[in-house]
């Protein structure tokens, strides 16, 4: 038996300068400092991390710089930066602050040339193409500004257009699962990861190592990011930083 | 000094950081003079090979650079895309390189399905050594780097090749070529054995000049 080698990766989110976590992109509750978490994660010697500044958008601001500086700083590991990205200067700020990539979301439905833009000016391997969707009338459908307006775009049509505008990789969120740690919809991501030959890292609902495993067993997806899973513990939900052994997320599949 | 030449291709302010951390005194300039008096200089980059090139030409750093590593002997670590400037085309941007190590830089390009190697080459990698190097020796051949790129380095003397890794093909993980150091892998996002590396280029004698 062959080892499958996938990517585990926390996602921290920042409001005002506070590591925080919700669901469902709303009730967010305050954690403590995004660096002690930074330096545990090094401990542990974590995959990467994706530190998005969720407030930008909804100030209409870009990312704030000062997190960001002292995030990359702390960090000995590959970082994602996000948060309200829509313009060249604010993509330029957060890789001379030390990111390793940017996500892009609403910048890019706003304006689908910007990630092309993004991608020939950095390359496509540091340009993240976020996806939030959510389920309306049945149906999947992107949503933009923090999962808050929806959009007529359809999620796999939007991954492939992001991908051929330049999109390194695609990181797709099922926002009702958000902070559910009840599973991961294995469709969606399943649907994404057969659509775009580009990485598809999937988010939303990952609350156990099984979770974790099915989404990249079942849903083909190259990585998974979580922020729950990574900083609560146990039923009441304690806040602890963690994560699992290299031993416990190994995934054994046959050579083909 | 550890000079980190300033030409505008990101990711300098980590590195610089994760330098200090190994104590050496670090300056990021656009200034001959310093690049010419440099104990040691790197060479980060984040981004598209053409444009790199194009930012060394209108910063002037060209030809001081290649006085300073390959005149004088100043150890040179290149890093990621600062690793691939080393050679002497790429098909990113169709541009000349820096030509310091005989090599040309080709993107990946697979034949499988999707999904199984998809570009550009994100993660975590094993590397195999190839030829002893001081700066990589003792940490283990099954010690995960972290990679990113769509392109890779093809060395015309696989001599120059100190370590490789495998995606899909065997491709080159570092180079080492006199006083040239370089590594397609990310050593200041690649954890302890990342930083060690750092470190032991900011700090060692490191290998005598060509």
């Amino acid at each position: 038996m062959a080892q499958k080698r996938f990517r585990l990766i926390p996602v921290l989110l920042i409001s005002n300068s506070g590591l925080v976590k919700g669901r469902a992109f709303a009730d967010h509750r305050y954690l403590g400092d995004p660096l002690n978490a930074i330096r545990i994660f090094n401990e542990k010697e974590v995959d990467e991390v994706i530190v998005l500044d969720i407030d930008a958008r909804k100030n209409g601001r870009s990312p704030q710089l000062g997190v960001f500086r002292s995030v990359a700083d702390e960090c000995y590991m590959p970082f994602s930066a996000g948060g309200g990205i829509n313009t060249f200067d604010a993509a330029k700020e957060l890789f001379d602050a030390g990111a390793e990539k940017i996500c892009v979301n609403t910048g890019a439905i706003e304006n689908p040339e910007f990630v092309s833009g993004l991608a020939n000016r950095f390359g496509s391997q540091s340009i993240i193409g976020a996806i939030d969707v959510r389920t309306y009338d049945g149906g999947w459908k992107v949503c933009s500004h923090n999962a808050s307006v929806p959009t007529h775009l359809d999620p796999v049509c939007w991954a492939k257009q992001l991908a051929q505008n330049g999109a390194g990789e695609i990181l797709i969120t099922d926002v009702e699962n958000e902070g559910s740690m009840s599973g991961m919809n294995i469709s969606l991501i399943s649907a994404i990861s057969s659509a775009v030959s580009v990485p598809v890292i999937a988010a939303g609902g990952a609350g156990t190592v099984e979770h974790v495993k099915d989404a990249v067993e079942f849903g083909n997806a190259s990585a998974v990011a979580a922020g729950s899973m990574f900083v609560f513990w146990g039923p009441r939900r304690a806040v602890l930083i963690n994560y699992p052994d290299r031993s416990d997320i190994a995934l054994d599949c046959p050579e083909r | 000094m550890v000079v980190i030449p300033d030409y505008e291709m990101g990711n300098i302010r980590s590195i610089a950081y994760k330098l200090e951390k190994c104590g050496a005194a670090v300056g990021v300039t656009k200034s001959h003079n310093d690049l010419l008096s440099a104990s040691r200089i790197i060479l980060p980059g984040v981004g598209h090979f053409g444009l790199a090139m194009k930012n060394l030409k209108r910063f002037d750093l060209i030809e001081p650079l290649t006085e300073a590593v390959l005149g004088k002997g100043i150890p040179v670590f290149g890093i990621c895309l600062g690793f691939q400037l080393f050679g002497e085309y790429s098909e990113e941007g169709d541009s000349e390189g820096l030509g310091w190590i005989p090599a040309v830089v080709r993107r990946f390009s697979f034949e499988t399905q999707a999904g199984d190697h998809s570009i550009p080459h994100v993660g975590w990698r094993p590397i195999q050594q190839k030829r002893e190097s001081d700066y990589l020796a003792g940490l283990g051949n099954d010690a995960l780097f972290y990679f990113t790129h769509s392109y890779h380095m093809c060395c015309t003397d696989t001599s120059d090749v100190v370590a490789t890794a495998e995606y899909g093909i065997q491709f080159t993980a570092a180079v080492q070529k006199g006083c040239v150091f370089g590594t397609q892998f990310h050593p200041e996002k690649s954890h302890k054995r990342g930083f060690e590396i750092l470190k032991r280029f900011a700090l060692s004698n490191g290998p005598k000049a060509i």
